[in-house]
């Protein structure tokens, strides 16, 4: 079959003007029609290489760029920067920078009064999109009030209004739920089948799989590999390592064992709690009572807004519960006493990070302590980040920020440690870190507390998974080998 | 039933209502400050509405008992207050123009004939607010987890330090969303030089016209006969 390329790299290198990342040498061809997955370790210039093709590089973020790359025959340097959206529609992975207007039904006209569409147009082929991927009832919402899979669902609808030829797509799953997940597949494969080109940066790939012809492999700036789908099934699970990546296909990882609940010590403790994101809110967990022991790691799941958050939020005591006790180690503790005793790492670690440098960010709050200092060195030093002490820890990458606050945490010697998506949007060397890092807290006696879409994660690192459902704790399951496929289903589905 | 206003007449009744807030005497500020919250109870907006009439009503009396009181230790306090009161009208109406949806604001701005570039920086600026707003409740709620939150007491005494934690991730994360937000609109041709469409039909109606007429008209009464 002759197959016509769309898109061509030759010899492309490119160095940013304010960033180490770059490209190396690289020569890619894609067809039309074709769905072509880029994966590889964070850094590797996944993001870097989808920007050429939206044209971000060379006209939005600047930087040395040298070989030709074409678009549709045509070459990049001949494009007008602005006219990039009519042929590229492009799905970034935070939504709260994607969206440039309030709500949903602007932000999907937004290329189109952009361009100049004629508004009937515009309101038709709204119509249409919202009909065909089941988002009209959508349409007046803020934006801001969506779930993660919503607003994913919202911003492919919107790349979709100029009917471009190509959609470029960075790391579209990152924030997203396995349920979530299967739907951005589902709308994938419905671009596909209309003939669209389709490149997509992703660590996650057991859902692209069935989609891709081909998954490309870069490495420090580099293309070093490429598979097809069924070369990737065929690698082995020491190759998967090597290569830090994420497994390509839902299985269970039966290394690990749920821990004997009965010999575990009891650290923190729910008594028919009550929960509600506020003092006059209206609860979102009602009569929750379970235990959680020393040195246990436990998963936490559940539809989107059903409380997970609200839940970790009133463990450390941010919030107060409405009704119930909360024990840490046999005694009741009001919601103030708590703060303190727990840590919350949340998802994006630049919120948590206060100080100038990476040894000031852990002594802070502890200047008084006797033997801050020499804690502070043991963490770090256990954490990798010994060597990056006088950085600023702006100027960290994202996994060392990770760890960072993590190593803030530890500092306060916590009763609990609660996790907040540790693992989006990490790659699988860095997921596989994360693992590690939480069974060794985990060993040292902290109880840890995870919430989390990552099945990956929860096989690798929990020892018991707790499932929120309308208002209500629906399942408690230890995490063994034999009842991983249960665990998978549940987080597939989200219903018991 | 609620009243719908053309963005431009919101934006009119902020111009006018910041122009009459420095030209009428203090004695009488509370009577545009009423026609405010009327303004934003017939666009539905009462809790807005209410909350700013009771920050009112707390800067009047305040403001009353520092004079009474006449200590010049309060003098600075006082001219915060008179600040205060002096910009409310501004805020409320600026208030009812927050809540219009980006799409139709940017449609409004530009049948305005406004240049291109302010427009973009207007509408970003808008859209920005609101992202603002929940970037500092992620920031607070760290600080509270490490005891340097601005809602506990024990900081207030050291101020700078406080303000430092605030303001120092929030400058990170603008810096961030602003570069990530701009790429986003790149990549969806806000650059094209053409003319721009919306559906929004943005329209002068008679609501506007009524509006416009009975500001305008309050506005004679109280600088002609009120108080």
């Amino acid at each position: 079959m002759f197959k016509k390329a769309i898109v061509e790299m030759n010899k492309v290198s490119f160095q940013y003007n304010d960033s180490y990342e770059q490209l190396k040498q690289v020569d890619l061809t894609i067809y039309e029609g074709e769905c072509v997955v880029v994966t590889g370790p964070s850094g590797s210039g996944k993001t870097t290489l989808t920007r050429l093709l939206n044209g971000l590089i060379p006209n939005f973020y600047e930087g040395k760029l040298t070989g030709t790359v074409t678009l549709r025959r045509k070459n990049i340097s001949e494009i007008e920067p602005w006219s990039f959206g009519r042929f590229v529609g492009s799905v970034f992975q935070d939504s709260r920078s994607q969206f440039f207007t309030s709500i949903v039904e602007d932000e999907i006209a937004f290329s189109g009064e952009n361009y100049g569409m004629a508004p009937e147009l515009i309101r038709e082929r709204l119509g249409e999109l919202t009909l065909k991927t089941g988002i009209a009832h959508l349409l007046p919402k803020d934006v801001h009030r969506l779930s993660s899979g919503e607003k994913q669902k919202v911003a492919v609808a919107s790349a979709r209004l100029t009917e471009p030829e190509i959609y470029v797509m960075d790391e579209p799953s990152a924030n997203l739920d396995m349920r979530a997940t299967k739907e951005l597949a589902e709308s994938l494969s419905s671009l596909k089948e209309r003939g669209s080109s389709i490149i997509i940066a992703e660590h996650r790939l057991y859902y692209l799989l069935p989609i891709a012809d081909r998954i490309i492999y870069m490495s420090q700036g580099e293309i070093t590999e490429e598979w097809t789908p069924a070369e990737m099934l065929a690698l082995t699970a020491n190759e998967l390592e090597f290569y830090g990546l994420r497994s390509p296909v839902i299985r269970g990882n039966a290394s690990i064992l749920g821990a004997n609940r009965k010999a575990l010590q009891e650290r923190v403790s729910l008594e028919r709690a009550f929960i509600a994101p506020g003092k006059r809110k209206q609860r979102v967990l009602e009569d929750i009572s379970c235990s959680f022991g020393k040195g246990e790691v436990t998963a936490i799941t559940g539809p989107n807004g059903v409380g997970k958050t609200t839940f970790a939020r009133t463990l450390c005591g941010l919030i107060r519960e409405q009704a119930g006790t909360i024990q840490l180690n046999g005694k009741p503790v009001r919601a103030k006493k708590r703060l303190g005793k727990m840590w919350f790492v949340m998802q994006d670690s630049d919120y948590q990070l206060f100080s100038d440098s990476v040894y000031n960010e852990l002594l802070m709050t502890h200047e008084k302590d006797a033997g801050a200092a020499e804690r502070a060195e043991s963490i770090l030093k256990e954490l990798d980040l010994w060597a990056f002490r006088e950085h600023h820890p702006a100027s960290l990458s994202g996994g060392q920020k990770q760890r960072l606050t993590f190593a803030v945490g530890l500092m306060n010697k916590p009763d609990m440690i609660i996790l907040d998506e540790p693992t989006s949007g990490l790659d699988g060397r860095n997921m596989r870190r994360v693992v590690k890092l939480i069974r060794q807290m985990a060993s040292s006696g902290v109880t840890v507390l995870v919430i989390t879409h990552d099945y990956e994660l929860v096989c690798g690192a929990c020892d018991r998974l707790l499932f929120f459902q309308e208002k209500k704790l629906q399942a408690d399951i230890s995490v063994t080998a034999s009842s991983a496929p249960k665990v998978i289903k549940l987080m597939e589905t989200l219903q018991c | 039933m609620r009243a719908i206003f053309d963005p431009r007449t919101q934006l009119l009744v902020v111009l006018i209502a910041s122009g009459a807030v420095f030209l009428v005497d203090l004695s009488k500020l509370w009577q545009i400050i009423a026609f405010m919250a009327v303004y934003l109870i017939v666009q539905g907006m009462h809790r807005l509405a209410i909350r700013y009439l009771v920050i009112a009503a707390f800067l009047i009396v305040f403001q009353e008992i520092l004079v009474r009181v006449g200590s010049s230790f309060f003098s600075s306090l006082s001219f915060l207050a008179y600040l205060g009161l002096r910009f409310l009208p501004v805020l409320m109406g600026a208030g009812s123009l927050g809540r219009v949806p980006s799409g139709k604001l940017i449609a409004a701005l530009t049948a305005l004939r406004l240049p291109r570039g302010l427009l973009i920086s207007l509408a970003v600026s808008f859209r920005f607010l609101p992202i603002m707003r929940l970037e500092y409740e992620a920031i607070q709620t760290s600080a509270q987890l490490r005891g340097v939150s601005v809602t506990s007491p024990r900081n207030w005494l050291r101020p700078l330090r406080t303000f430092e934690y605030t303001i120092v991730p929030l400058l990170m994360r603008s810096l961030k969303i602003s570069d990530e937000l701009a790429a986003s609109a790149t990549t969806k041709g806000i650059d094209y030089p053409g003319q721009k469409t919306s559906i929004h039909t943005i329209s002068f109606g008679l609501q506007d016209i009524i509006v416009l007429v009975a500001y305008t008209g309050w506005l004679v009464v109280v600088f002609q006969y009120g108080g």
